[in-house]
């Protein structure tokens, strides 16, 4: 009966607000999936219902770069709306339960309170529900890769489940779509609704990737195999298909210089003092930029400096000093994404710590880091450490790519591992690279919560 | 003098590597030069020419997504998946894991629709199903020759059944292998192996890596002594691997 009082809704809140209370009371942080969860459970159209109460939506899904995006997007929409009406999964459940979480931790019983904005990364398999529930006014999709398989299956098919939910909305979202990544500027083509491409613009970049991680070289229109005018990595570049035409689109933003982090948006061109490095970030600062054009927003100095202020995000280029060591935390998921890293270190000597586990947040198949490019962008390494759940897998890799076994050295244990580096780096001033995976980047962190390097484990 | 050289042939390596199949091609390749031999790898693909695919003592063969595989199949039936046959009946070695393997067999027959011809080279067939069969694989195998078992990561939905002449590799220890259902995996015909195991799974199966190494100085015509080598990344990946696999 229409006229009944929703008290599902309202029951829900009460339930997830009340998880989220104890989880935080005891431990002091965390509360990011287990709220909502729960609520879910008592009512399963929570975040659609309360998606109505936000007045704009921005979902941000890919393979690599939607949490980096996502905090660019949220450091830079305070200069547009106000803090306390932005909602965001900001702590990294990307899952439902994760948007979920967020929603009842802002939301009151009963309360007319709105939000401004809500932003969401979503996890690609969450990617449907998500968009289906949230109805965003925007969707923000950086790239798709070949990552954990044995928990998404193929790329194709991922790619597939994405178009196919975007098409069943029932309306048409603004899109802004990586121009460079073929299948996903396919998503372009022909679309009803706003579409703003990203993409790089540099005439002196390009890098013809050896190691041949192509994942998608069949054009996504026809079939027929895409010709590449460049590769900048993996399948990431100018094309073209020479059966039905389909061509890499022009972007309304793009990076015009990757040396010095120049940007072209709508016309104009501009310097982003941008503390994120490599050509991976800039395409994260470019996505961002799209953002804003697709929000009708101006870039102006406030803008600007908001995007330059990040640092770091949960486990991408966070610093820990301890003492003299600067350990510097870059977190790798993917062999894409491991090359890029690789490729930003800097052309001088530092030790590498690389932590790799096989939980299931992490891939349970380690086959990845033979795709990973560890022939040639290891010339400044002087020691690598190799620790996690497959420690050997590593080292093997590393002496199958030819790296002098006097360099490596093996400890499965990261507890012992760090401790081992800390004390072997004692009074130098040495910088240490550490590029750890999901679950390992957590016990990194709890390394150092409990040795007192750092306040809160969960503080973002 | 003349230099030892050894052929190995990485078959569509664009198209069929999903999952650092290649390491597979980086070990062999490594441990050939170690042993002193001379290593060429060359890529075979769609555009190359049936005479190149006659050139390998050694073929690696990988798995890939469906799209892909439809198209090498289709690149195969040009007179080139001839050439392979011919090699492995005059005794040729080759590793083919998942896609590559299933394109070996008799045919794949999806879920709906026409059955996909292979080349037939072991006796078996797959049939699609909605069974994942993901995680680590314990194999021991048949052969004593391949010193032990054999540890990786299987990733598939497609059931393979092995047809009355056909010789698996091995039986299942722990995983699924060929189809879940009879503990079986791979298949092996002659000097031709196919299975489920990624891994990769040379680096972390050293034995098995030199049981094929002996098997292509065989076919050369020459001496199969081989020096030993330290192997203690190789031995101690194997370890850790297996301690994974019997943990899950």
């Amino acid at each position: 009966m229409r006229f009944m009082a929703d008290f599902k809704l309202p029951l829900s809140l009460l339930s997830g607000r009340t998880i989220a209370g104890m989880i935080l009371a005891t431990k002091g942080g965390g509360a990011t999936a287990a709220p909502g969860l729960i609520a879910l459970k008592i009512d399963k159209d929570l975040v659609r219902k309360l998606s109505k109460k936000i007045d704009k939506t921005i979902v941000i899904s890919g393979t690599n770069g939607k949490t980096t995006t996502a905090r660019l997007l949220a450091a830079s929409a305070v200069t547009i709306y106000p803090k306390s009406q932005i909602i965001h999964n900001r702590q990294g459940s990307n899952l439902l339960r994760g948007v979920a979480t967020s929603l009842v931790r802002y939301f009151v019983p009963f309360s007319t309170k709105r939000a401004r904005l809500g932003l969401w990364e979503a996890d690609e398999a969450s990617f449907g529900e998500i968009i289906k529930q949230t109805r965003p006014k925007i969707i923000v999709l950086t790239n798709l890769f070949r990552d954990q398989l044995d928990r998404y299956g193929e790329v194709d098919l991922i790619f597939k489940k994405i178009k196919e939910a975007i098409n069943s909305l029932g309306y048409n979202p603004d899109l802004v779509l990586n121009s460079d990544d073929p299948n996903i500027a396919s998503l372009g083509r022909d679309y009803k609704g706003g579409v703003y491409y990203f993409g790089l613009n540099d005439e002196g970049y390009s890098d013809h990737a050896g190691a041949g991680v192509l994942d998608a070289i069949f054009c996504p229109t026809c079939g027929n195999v895409l010709t590449f005018n460049k590769i900048y990595f993996s399948h990431i570049g100018d094309y073209f298909c020479s059966k039905c035409l389909f061509r890499r689109p022009e972007p309304f933003v793009s990076i015009t210089d990757v040396k010095s982090k120049s940007f072209n948006s709508d016309g104009k061109t501009f310097v982003v003092r941008a503390k994120l490095n490599g050509l991976y970030n800039l395409y994260n600062y470019a996505a961002t930029l799209a953002v804003f054009g697709a929000l009708g927003g101006h870039v102006d100095k406030a803008f600007l400096k908001s995007l330059e202020n990040v640092e770091a995000v949960f486990g991408r280029q966070e610093k820990m000093q301890i003492g003299d060591l600067l350990f510097e935390i870059i977190l790798v998921k993917n062999p894409v994404g491991f090359n890029e890293v690789l490729k930003s270190l800097p052309k001088r000597r530092f030790e590498l710590v690389l932590l790799l586990n096989d939980n299931l947040a992490d891939g349970r198949d380690v086959s990845w880091i033979w795709d990973v490019d560890f022939e040639r962008n290891f010339a400044y390494a002087q020691k690598i450490y190799c620790g996690g759940k497959r420690s050997f897998d590593l080292a093997n890799r590393l002496k199958y790519a030819e790296i002098d076994k006097s360099k490596i050295f093996v400890q499965e244990d990261i507890d012992k591992l760090l401790t081992q580096t800390i004390r072997m780096n004692k009074s130098k001033k040495n910088t240490l690279y550490v590029l750890p995976t999901y679950t390992a980047l957590l016990e990194l962190k709890n390394f150092f919560f409990e040795k007192g390097f750092k306040k809160e484990p969960w503080h973002e | 003098m003349s230099e030892k050289t050894v052929v190995l042939g990485f078959l569509y390596p664009d198209l069929m590597s999903t999952y650092g199949d290649r390491g597979n091609v980086i070990v062999l390749q490594k441990r050939l030069s170690e042993y002193g031999y001379k290593v060429k790898v060359i890529r075979l693909s769609i555009s190359d020419s049936k005479n190149d695919f006659q050139k390998p003592d050694f073929y690696f063969f990988g798995g890939g997504q469906d799209q892909n595989q439809g198209a090498v199949s289709r690149n195969l039936k040009r007179g080139k998946g001839e050439v392979i046959l011919e090699k492995i009946e005059s005794g040729a070695v080759l590793l083919s894991i998942c896609g590559g393997y299933q394109l070996l067999c008799k045919y794949y027959q999806p879920k709906t629709g026409e059955k996909i011809n292979g080349l037939g080279l072991f006796d078996a067939y797959t049939q699609a199903s909605d069974t994942r069969m993901v995680g680590n694989l314990i194999v021991s195998p048949f052969d004593g020759r391949m010193g032990g078992e054999i540890v990786g990561f299987e990733n598939h939905s497609g059931k393979t059944f092995l047809g009355k002449t056909a010789e698996p590799l091995g039986r299942v220890i722990r995983g699924h292998g060929n189809n879940g259902d009879d503990q079986t995996e791979g298949a092996v015909y002659k000097n031709a192996i196919g299975c489920y195991l990624h891994g990769p799974v040379l680096p972390k199966n050293p034995k098995f890596a030199d049981f094929l190494i002996k098997k292509i100085l065989k076919y050369k015509g020459w001496d199969m002594k081989l020096k030993k080598l330290e192997d203690d990344f190789e031995n101690a990946s194997h370890k850790q691997s297996l301690r994974a696999a019997l943990e899950t």
